[in-house]
């Protein structure tokens, strides 16, 4: 689904990896490894100086920035919540529509109904639309993002440390949605501070060492001593 | 999501989620109360004016009221858009002016209005769409790129009119616009009226307003969603500069003239005006209704005051007042917006 080839940028250095629609793959490593690069180079935050994305075969244009990625159906969930991820005071529904603000033109009760499913399907407190989404618990900001983002039905879907500063009932809520959206054959790249999260949800490993994939964890090596091991070569 | 957990979570939720509700209803009715509590004041100021004065409730002095106010409303609501996107225009008072000293030249060399007013609006589109450049591109802060534009503007007013007053050949159509009725409301406040509606569809109901405030609210955010946040803001300084525009017809209209020095003293009030929308409708936001009963309560407080025989000198005073006032209150009502 998504084929990541020869990224370069920062401390990334010939950064390559594939990962297939509905399987979830996680990542690990130090500070310093390019692991905090990766997902803003996936948002199309970070420009990369050299490299390329593929997505269901089609090359992204990394340099353009958020909206071309979107567009080829790669969406983030990024680490800095409060900065990067929902505008404080705006409402949960304005939070929800921003990425495709001209699908609910004139149309308030699709938007209703969509957030009214999102807020259902996450068990979202308070469950009004009308929040103040800077008014929201950690957990239910997220969970209310990572709503935002699944409602485009993407083909890749970056968690960049979802459950930083998340209550343990929001942590549950973000495991099952990452499970559902594999399920349903979204493509999940899981970036995670926490190791045991990352032996929980994911198919596969990779430990980034030096801005590249060192080495990849599956099947019966992925367990947390594993990746303690060789996150910290 | 299994739909196990669901049900349980639901259980256990119901009772506290019911003791909830209730006291939100409360909370509710008392923050219906203070989101309006600007029309509630304004309201209060009516009835007040209409008992203590034999003049305040008469068609001529609402008639007189209104029509004072269409400026200032377009002025407001030019200075809306930058302030959604957390930048200031500071140069609205002397465009204005200028483009009043603009259109009055074009009307002394023998242009008609077909001409004048076009070039007037289209002006000041150009010239907010500067403002907007200078901001966004060039990174100069908006407080200094427009107070740069706006003092630049006020040298060219002067070089244009020669330091004089400009009122030949002003169109009759120009100055029916400033003057002339249309039923109960003059044109130039049924003007201020389809501004208003036309901002309010655009600002609550369409794409672009929303987009404008989530920029405003978080560019960063904005921009990850897929935004162009450069040019929405480059399109909120365009949009000031729109209104200003159709501002500036009407104020030649009504003054049937051009003053050079005419425009700066319009910047607070219209300033006043948004911030105290602030706290009104929407609170935390600066939104049209608003802005339209900030306008009011500015209008209507100064009118009954000198209905009641405070001198002329007030009106500053009234306003200053107003805004601090508005500031204080936006302040603490809304923790996001920034205000001064």
């Amino acid at each position: 689904m998504i084929a990541v080839e020869g990224l370069a940028v920062g401390a990334l250095q010939n950064c390559s990896f594939n990962a297939s629609a509905g399987e979830v793959v996680g990542f690990s490593g130090l500070r310093g490894s390019g692991l905090e690069l990766l997902p803003l180079v996936l948002a199309g935050d970070l420009r990369p100086i050299e490299g390329r994305i593929r997505v269901a075969g089609d090359v992204v244009d990394t340099q353009a920035g958020p909206r071309a990625f979107i567009r080829a159906g790669v969406t983030t969930v990024p680490a800095d919540r409060l900065r990067s991820g929902g505008v404080g005071n705006l409402t949960v529904d304005e939070n929800v529509a921003l990425p495709t603000l001209r699908g609910y033109w004139h149309r308030s009760a699709l938007l209703q109904r969509v957030v009214t499913n999102v807020i259902r399907a996450f068990d979202v407190r308070p469950p009004e639309g009308s929040a103040r989404f800077g008014g929201l618990s950690g957990g239910n900001q997220q969970k209310v993002l990572i709503g935002k983002w699944l409602l485009l039905h993407p083909r890749v879907l970056v968690l960049g440390d979802p459950t930083y500063g998340v209550d343990p009932g929001a942590r549950e809520a973000i495991f099952a949605a990452i499970k559902d959206a594999a399920a349903h054959g979204i493509c999940v790249l899981f970036f995670s501070t926490e190791p045991e999260q990352l032996v929980r949800v994911c198919d596969r490993v990779l430990i980034l060492g030096d801005g590249a994939i060192t080495k990849e964890l599956s099947g019966s090596s992925l367990k947390l001593d594993e990746i303690m091991e060789w996150s910290e070569k | 999501m299994t739909t196990e957990q669901g049900a349980s979570r639901d259980s256990s939720g119901a009772q506290a989620s019911s003791v909830r509700t209730d006291r939100r209803s409360k909370s509710g009715i008392l923050d219906k109360v203070r989101n309006y509590g600007s029309a509630l004041l304004l309201a209060a100021l009516i009835v007040v004016f209409s008992v203590t004065t034999s003049t305040f409730m008469t068609l001529d002095n609402i008639q007189n009221v209104l029509i004072q106010q269409a400026i200032a409303a377009m002025m407001a609501f030019a200075v809306m858009f930058p302030l959604i996107l957390n930048e200031f225009d500071l140069s609205v008072g002397n465009m204005i002016g200028f483009l009043m000293v603009l259109g009055a030249s074009l009307a002394g060399s023998g242009q008609g209005a077909a001409v004048i007013i076009p070039v007037m609006v289209l002006t000041g589109v150009l010239v907010g769409f500067i403002n907007g450049v200078l901001t966004v591109k060039a990174g100069i802060s908006s407080f200094i790129a427009t107070l740069g534009v706006g003092i630049t503007m006020s040298g060219l007013s002067q070089g244009i009119s020669g330091g004089q007053v400009l009122f030949k050949d002003i169109p009759t159509q120009v100055t029916a616009i400033g003057n002339n009725y249309l039923g109960p409301l003059s044109i130039a406040d049924w003007i201020a009226i389809v501004g208003a509606l036309a901002l309010f569809y655009l600002l609550e109901l369409t794409p672009i307003g929303r987009a404008w405030y989530a920029t405003g609210g978080s560019e960063r955010v904005a921009f990850l969603a897929g935004l162009r946040t450069k040019a929405l803001r480059i399109g909120a300084f365009t949009m000031a500069g729109l209104f200003v525009g159709i501002g500036s017809v009407i104020a030649l209209g009504q003054s049937g003239g051009a003053n050079p020095g005419y425009g700066p003293d319009l910047l607070l009030p219209a300033y006043a005006a948004a911030f105290l929308g602030v706290t009104t409708f929407r609170p935390g936001r600066y939104n049209v209704i608003g802005t339209v009963v900030g306008l009011l309560l500015l209008a209507v407080g100064f009118n009954g005051l000198s209905l009641l025989g405070v001198p002329f000198w007030m009106q500053p005073i009234y306003n200053g007042g107003v805004l601090l006032l508005a500031v204080a209150i936006a302040r603490s009502e809304a923790r996001k917006v920034r205000v001064g």
